[in-house]
């Protein structure tokens, strides 16, 4: 069973995703409405991805991509961004950062079901 | 049904969002007014339109993504300072909230042409391509900043740190260690803090093991005026470090060790998301509810049969026991029932946002420059009745700016301010919730109301009414239309709707005013609808369920006090002479008050009184009105039915238009 976390301050963009990910069974996903929540429950759970929301009010996407990608714990969770069709510099700033991937919003279910499989590997 | 269950969603969602937003375009162009417009507000802004484009894109709902996708980019535009902030652009977002509404109206009646979005699109792409301000080159060769930090910048907050550059802000790198179990609600208590004295650029969660377990470490950049020295003393903590970005080196967390393994007990605690609520449709709660008022039934035939047990068999250990676990059954119900309204109870303060977007387009079609005024925003109310509520509360408001609020140059005249205010207020008293609507306008004009009444054959000509009656006069239908424009009746807004309304919803209104100094409306309505509080009162052998809430006291008297004064039953209770009701008249039944020594259920609705004759008082309980189905509906004083624990239903007595009945004999004419 893999375990996900999703950051996303739109309840219901996030319930949109986490039904996406829901069409794997062995998928289990935590979600998080904005950075303060992420930053809990990281410690608290072992990740084996987290798809984040860029623009986010406290923290950013952005930012908490990179506390992630220098933390010794967490540095190694495959980390996909989630940005808007708009906002080139926002995708390649965190792509440089370490995303190993990027959606754009609107997607479909189905785009975050191919990233998701080639990652996990499922 | 998927699809329409998301689509319900939506429109839950997205309602949420413009509420929100509505009152964000407010403070947007109050501050453009006051001069102080906060980026934060304009991001804020940019994020909740984004929101609605994103997920209503995800759900194919064409129209509304299309729309909300340009207001994005106009809003991103914004938010990059590559437009300026201006009035124009207040005036189209607020268009496009209006246009938002509809096209959710739209949505929620399974139609697609009745908006069309192109005029506001039209303007929405003026501003975007007319009025783009230079293009700002971004780099920071003064500024210490670390690649990863650099990097961490959404544009946004680049386009931020910019701006705090050639405003030349001092910018420092703010550091905090914070504890772990409370690092956001304190991280958010100093940002507030900080971006009252400038701002907040960037907050970045950074990783240090020097900072010892338990920590967290954040860096902020931020942009003020204040000297560091300062922003320490506003602070006021020991756990802050501040440097100046030109001299600070920041360490990067390459260079950090291992660090700490957390503890392991950590590991299995929770996987829930830590927003403690859910989002529940407000039917799943009006079936608990019934659920409830069922169990409230049941509760109250244990009773019945422990009563019975005991008065057949003397107290026998079983009768005893059976009621003990009655009245326990009771208690729990009770907290049962209480917390589930807790649940649908939500501030007013929702329905504020609506209305002060409504008075800001009437004052600008009237040309009268209006200010209203809030409070008791946070009043708890049921979500059902606040729906409810904003219609008439908006006729009122219409009318206050229409006829109420004078235009500068008689107010002016009269020595008062220019500007016109509107205030709102709520307040809980007792079991009620009151809102009011006060306006400083010219107030009703007593002699204009008796010609319009005149006019409309709603007084005869030889009678001159007093204040009172020229109020109530307000309220009577026909006094209103909308095929006439004139000074008081203004585009058809009848009082007569707004008091069918409250009183739809139990509750009644009442006026005061005074010549010259202003109108107050006042609007008192019961918290909830959901379960209410009954006297059961027998005549014969029927009985009725009167809702204490109407109920002012109740007397027992002696039949021989009775006096008819114009044909009508009468009783002087101490100083008043009450007009009495007899249920029986009121709804032709041959069931009649036998008793010597009836009782008297005073009833009371705004100013006026009435008496019901009953036989008895047989008890007080909780009960849940259950409509009568289309046929039944809309009878005159009844409002609805319920069960009481026994074998047949009993009405439910809507004592509102009883009274009328008694005090203007209006009800008997249908």
């Amino acid at each position: 069973m893999k375990t996900a976390l999703v950051v996303e301050d739109s309840a219901m963009m996030r319930e949109f995703i986490i039904s996406s990910l829901s069409t794997f069974s062995a998928i289990r996903s935590v979600e998080a409405a904005n950075g303060f929540e992420a930053l809990r429950l990281l410690p608290q759970k072992v990740f084996d991805i987290i798809l984040t929301d860029i623009n986010m009010p406290d923290i950013n996407g952005l930012e908490l991509l990179s506390y992630l990608k220098n933390h010794p714990n967490y540095q190694a969770i495959p980390v996909v961004i989630i940005s808007t069709e708009k906002s080139e510099q926002d995708r390649k700033r965190g792509l440089a950062l370490g995303a190993i991937d990027y959606l754009t919003k609107p997607f479909q279910p189905k785009d975050l079901q191919l990233i998701i499989s080639k990652i996990l590997k499922l | 049904m998927e699809r329409e269950s998301s689509k319900r969603d939506f429109i839950s969602e997205a309602e949420e969002i413009l509420e929100e937003l509505t009152g964000d375009i407010q403070s947007l162009e109050t501050s453009i007014q006051h001069n102080n417009v906060r980026p934060d507000l304009i991001n804020k802004i940019f994020r909740q339109f984004h929101s609605m484009k994103g997920i209503s894109g995800m759900l194919g709902f064409q129209k509304i993504s299309g729309f909300t996708h340009e207001l994005e980019n106009m809003l991103d535009n914004l938010r990059l300072g590559k437009i300026a902030v201006s009035q124009k652009v207040v005036d189209v977002l607020f268009q496009s909230m209006d246009l938002m509404h509809g096209m959710i109206a739209e949505l929620i009646d399974e139609q697609t042409d009745r908006i069309d979005p192109s005029p506001v699109l039209k303007k929405v792409n003026e501003l975007i391509h007319e009025d783009q301000l230079p293009a700002q080159q971004v780099t920071f060769p003064e500024l210490d900043l670390d690649e990863q930090t650099l990097r961490s910048l959404t544009e946004y907050e680049e386009h931020r740190l910019q701006e705090n550059v050639n405003r030349r802000a001092q910018l420092y790198n703010v550091r905090l260690v914070l504890d772990d179990a409370t690092f956001d609600h304190e991280l958010r208590e100093i940002s507030d803090l900080l971006n009252q004295h400038g701002e907040v650029i960037s907050t970045l969660p950074s990783f240090e093991s020097a900072a010892g377990p338990g920590k967290m470490v954040f860096r902020l950049i931020y942009g003020t005026n204040l000297t560091a020295e300062n922003i320490l003393r506003k602070v006021e903590r020991s756990d802050v470090t501040i440097g100046n970005i030109r001299k600070e080196i920041s360490k990067t967390a390459s260079q950090e060790t291992e660090e700490e393994q957390e503890p392991e007990r950590a590991l299995d605690t929770s996987l829930k998301s830590l927003s403690r609520t859910v989002r529940v449709d407000i039917q799943k709660l009006d079936e608990v509810i019934n659920v409830i008022g069922e169990l409230v039934i049941t509760r109250a035939m244990v009773a019945n049969v422990s009563r019975e047990l005991m008065a057949a068999e003397g107290h026998s250990r079983l009768g005893v026991t059976l009621s003990r676990v009655a009245v326990d059954l009771e208690k729990k119900l009770n907290e049962l029932q209480r917390n589930v309204i807790e649940t649908r109870l939500v501030p007013v303060g929702q329905i504020y946002h609506k209305l002060g977007r409504m008075i800001r387009k009437l004052s600008r079609e009237t040309n009268k420059q209006v200010d209203l005024r809030f409070s008791g925003e946070d009043t708890e109310l049921d979500k059902i009745m606040i729906e409810e509520l904003s219609d008439p509360l908006m006729h009122i408001i219409r009318n206050a700016i229409d006829h109420g609020i004078e235009n500068a140059d008689e107010r002016r005249k009269a020595g008062k301010p220019e500007r016109g205010t509107i205030r709102l207020s709520a307040f809980q008293r007792g079991n009620n919730v009151v809102i009011q609507v006060h306006d400083d306008g010219r107030g009703i004009q007593i002699k204009k109301v008796q010609e319009q009444a005149r006019k409309r054959g709603l007084l005869p000509p030889d009678r001159v009414p007093d204040e009172k009656e020229c109020i109530e006069i307000l309220f009577s239908p026909g006094f209103s239309s909308s095929d006439e424009v004139t000074e008081l009746s203004g585009r058809g807004v009848g009082l007569d709707v707004v008091k069918k309304n409250i009183s739809g919803l139990k509750g009644f209104i009442s006026v005061q005013t005074q010549e010259g100094r202003g109108t107050m409306f006042e609007i008192t309505l019961p918290i909830t609808l959901a379960i209410i509080q009954a006297l059961i009162v027998r005549v014969g052998q029927n009985k009725y369920a009167i809702p204490m809430s109407s109920i002012s006291e109740t007397v027992q008297i002696d039949r021989n006090d009775i006096r008819t004064v114009d044909r009508k039953e009468v009783y002087g209770l101490r100083d008043r002479t009450i007009p009495l009701i007899r249920i029986s008249e009121a709804f032709h039944l041959p069931e009649k008050v036998r008793s010597e020594t009836p009782y008297l259920v005073i009833v009371k609705v705004g100013e006026h009184s009435a008496g019901l004759v009953v036989d008895e008082l047989t008890g007080q309980q909780e009960i849940v009105i259950k409509s009568m189905g289309e046929k039944l509906k809309n009878i005159p004083g009844i409002a609805g039915a319920t069960e009481i624990g026994e074998s047949k239903p009993v009405l439910v007595i809507d004592a509102e238009s009883m009274v009328e009945e008694a005090t203007h004999g209006r009800i008997r004419a249908g």
